[in-house]
Order: structure tokens, then C-alpha cells, then sequence
């Protein structure tokens, strides 16, 4: 490949845009022997990424310790790894409920505050709760009488409905003027 | 799965799966007892393996769910992403051979980038997955991580050449 090849594809590198496969190449370059002093300062990186991809478990019984460890083990059924984008969820949900919870044991301790006063007091005074209660039944039978005084105005309905009858002695009229036989035969029964 | 087929389908992953722990937890004997851990827990669901798409993205991210564990419950000292200053004191002093300066110095730039850009560019850069297993891995879509990808490449190069600046003018 030249250089000018591997500078393009260095740029592509530096956007995230390569593939798999340009990565190699570019790796496979940069740790080979004619690496153009113009790309120098490229070569560490990449070497280093070869390089650390040989790093391995240095314990050459690490088979053998787990092989031991596994047989003893019992089957998990319904675990599922955690993770951790769950886990903020899980931990909102856990403030939410612990706020609800707070909430709630306010208002079963605290329902007293939706008590009256009479109650809280301890000894209830029975006079000023009759005085209460009364003023409280004039206040609602002076809102009934308020709620009333606007039903009278269903009176000025019977009163339209009266005139409305007056409708009717002109329909009488009108037949008659269409039909003045009728007149005649009226006044012949009448007679 | 038997004990066998474990052998011979997972157990071939554990350098993979070490290198992933130590990119994370930094220290190699923290590193194994991950493995080893992941092991217990993916033998732990030997019956549910076949169900999973890919036994090895689920090994990754059984690894890295216990490395975040530890690095929780241990409160880790957590790297400060931006300070350029420590980058550069924990550069090597010149005792050290030129081959592992160079490593140590990278692995340290590495390491000054927010976890997620260090974990996408483990598996990206040393590992060679493709977008798509490391979307499942670290649960973020392709694009996201190709932005992740490229800010944490550049971010590594920059640093280096600010290092080597700073070579140049203590010599």
C-alpha cells in the first residue's frame, strides 16, 4: 500500500469509518518494516494495539482451578446478569417508591390534620359544636333559598305558555275565514 | 451443556475475557478472579446458554457487569478524564526500555478517557469486534459508538503527541 493510500485511510480511522478489515491492513503496515518516516509517529499506536492483544492469563493451572470449581456448582434458573442501564432504572423506580412510601406513611400518621378541631382537642365542648352545626345548617338552608329565588323565573314560562293559548282562539279565527260555510253552519246549529 | 462442551466453547474465551477485565480494573490478579467469576456464573446458566445469540457477547458482558461491581464496591480511584497534567507525570522515567514506555504511555492514555470510550476502544482497536457485537456489549446503538470511537482515537492521539512535546522540552 502507499502512503498516500494509508493517509486516506488513517483519516477514515480518526472518523471511526473504517472497517474491520482496513484496521488490519492498517495495523499490518504499521508494524511492518517500511513504514515511511512521514508515518512514524502513527506506528506506536498501532503496534501497541497488536501488541496487547497477546496479553493473556499468565497462570498456566487456570483451567484446572476452574474445572475443580465447576462441577460444584448448582444450576441458576432465573438469574439475569443485571445490567447496568436496568439498574438506573431500577434505581429511579426505588426513589419513586420510597417517596410514595414516605408519603403515605405521612398522611396514615399524620391524618389528623384532616380532622376538625373538636376532635383534636380531646374534650368537645358540646355548645360551641351545636353552634357550629347550626350555623352551618343556616348557611345551607340560606343557600337553598338563594338556589330558589332563581326558580322563580320558571314563572315567566307559564306565563308565555298562557299567551301561547292565545294562538289558539286566532286559529279558531283563521278556519272561520277560510270557511265561512262554517260560520253558517255554526250559527244554523247554533241556531 | 455439558462440562465438556463448556470446556470447549467457553473456556477459550478467558485470555479475551482477562484482557477485558484488565483494561477495566487495571490490575491483573483482579483481572483473573473476574474471569474466573464470569466462568462460575456463565457455567452457573449452562442451560440457558443455547438460548443466547452469541455465549460470547454475554461472557463480555458478564465481565464487564462484575468489573463495574468492583470498581463500585471498591471505590476505585477514579482517573480524572481531563487532567492533562497527571497524564504526563505518569509518564515513565527514562530508566524504563523504550518498548515498554511506549506501551505504559498509551495504556495511560487509555486510561484517561471516560470509561465507556476505554471499554469501546478495548473491543474495537484490540479486540476487533464488529459495531454490531459492541452495541450489544455496551448497550449503546452503532452510531453512538462510532462518535464514541472516533472522539476517544483522536483524543488518544492528541495526548500522545502533547507527551512527546513534552519529552522534547525536558531533554
Amino acid at each position: 500500500m502507499n502512503t498516500s493510500e494509508i493517509e486516506s485511510l488513517l483519516e477514515k480511522f480518526y472518523e471511526g469509518n473504517t472497517t474491520l478489515q482496513e484496521e488490519e491492513a492498517l495495523k499490518r503496515f504499521f508494524t511492518g518494516k517500511d513504514v515511511p518516516s512521514s508515518l512514524k509517529e502513527h506506528q506506536p499506536l498501532f503496534s501497541y494495539y497488536v501488541h496487547e492483544r497477546n496479553s493473556a492469563i499468565a497462570d498456566p493451572d487456570f483451567n484446572h482451578k476452574l474445572d475443580a470449581q465447576l462441577p460444584g456448582q448448582t444450576v441458576e434458573h432465573h438469574l439475569i446478569p443485571i445490567s447496568s442501564g436496568h439498574r438506573r432504572i431500577m434505581f429511579i423506580v426505588g426513589i419513586a417508591a420510597s417517596v410514595l412510601l414516605l408519603i403515605g406513611l405521612f398522611f396514615t400518621f399524620r391524618h389528623d390534620i384532616f380532622q376538625e378541631k373538636y376532635s383534636q382537642a380531646g374534650n368537645p365542648d358540646p355548645k360551641a359544636a351545636y353552634a357550629d352545626a347550626s350555623g352551618a345548617l343556616l348557611l345551607v338552608s340560606g343557600n337553598l333559598n338563594n338556589g330558589l329565588k332563581h326558580l322563580e323565573r320558571l314563572q315567566m314560562v307559564d306565563k308565555a305558555m298562557k299567551n301561547m293559548q292565545l294562538f289558539n282562539k286566532f286559529y279558531q279565527y283563521q278556519t272561520l275565514i277560510i270557511n265561512p260555510d262554517e260560520i253558517v253552519n255554526q250559527s244554523i246549529k247554533s241556531k | 451443556m455439558n462440562l465438556q462442551e463448556f470446556q470447549n466453547s467457553v473456556y477459550p474465551l478467558k485470555n479475551k475475557l482477562f484482557r477485558f477485565a484488565k483494561r477495566m480494573l487495571d490490575q491483573t490478579e483482579e483481572a483473573e478472579d473476574v474471569v474466573q467469576e464470569a466462568f462460575i456464573r456463565l457455567w452457573n446458566r449452562r442451560e440457558k446458554l443455547d438460548e443466547y445469540r452469541s455465549v460470547e457477547a454475554l461472557a463480555m458482558i458478564t465481565t464487564k457487569n462484575l468489573c463495574l461491581d468492583k470498581i463500585k464496591s471498591k471505590r476505585y480511584p477514579v482517573e480524572n478524564m481531563d487532567n492533562h497534567s497527571r497524564f504526563l507525570e505518569n509518564m515513565p522515567d527514562e530508566t524504563k526500555p523504550d518498548h515498554s514506555d511506549l506501551i505504559y504511555g498509551i495504556n495511560q492514555a487509555i486510561k484517561m478517557l471516560p470509561e465507556q470510550q476505554q471499554i469501546i476502544v478495548h473491543l474495537r482497536d484490540i479486540e476487533g469486534y464488529e459495531f454490531e457485537e459492541i452495541a450489544e456489549i455496551v448497550e449503546m446503538n452503532e452510531n453512538a459508538i462510532r462518535v464514541a470511537l472516533s472522539r476517544a482515537r483522536k483524543r488518544i492521539r492528541e495526548m500522545l503527541i502533547n507527551s512527546k512535546r513534552y519529552e522534547y522540552q525536558r531533554n
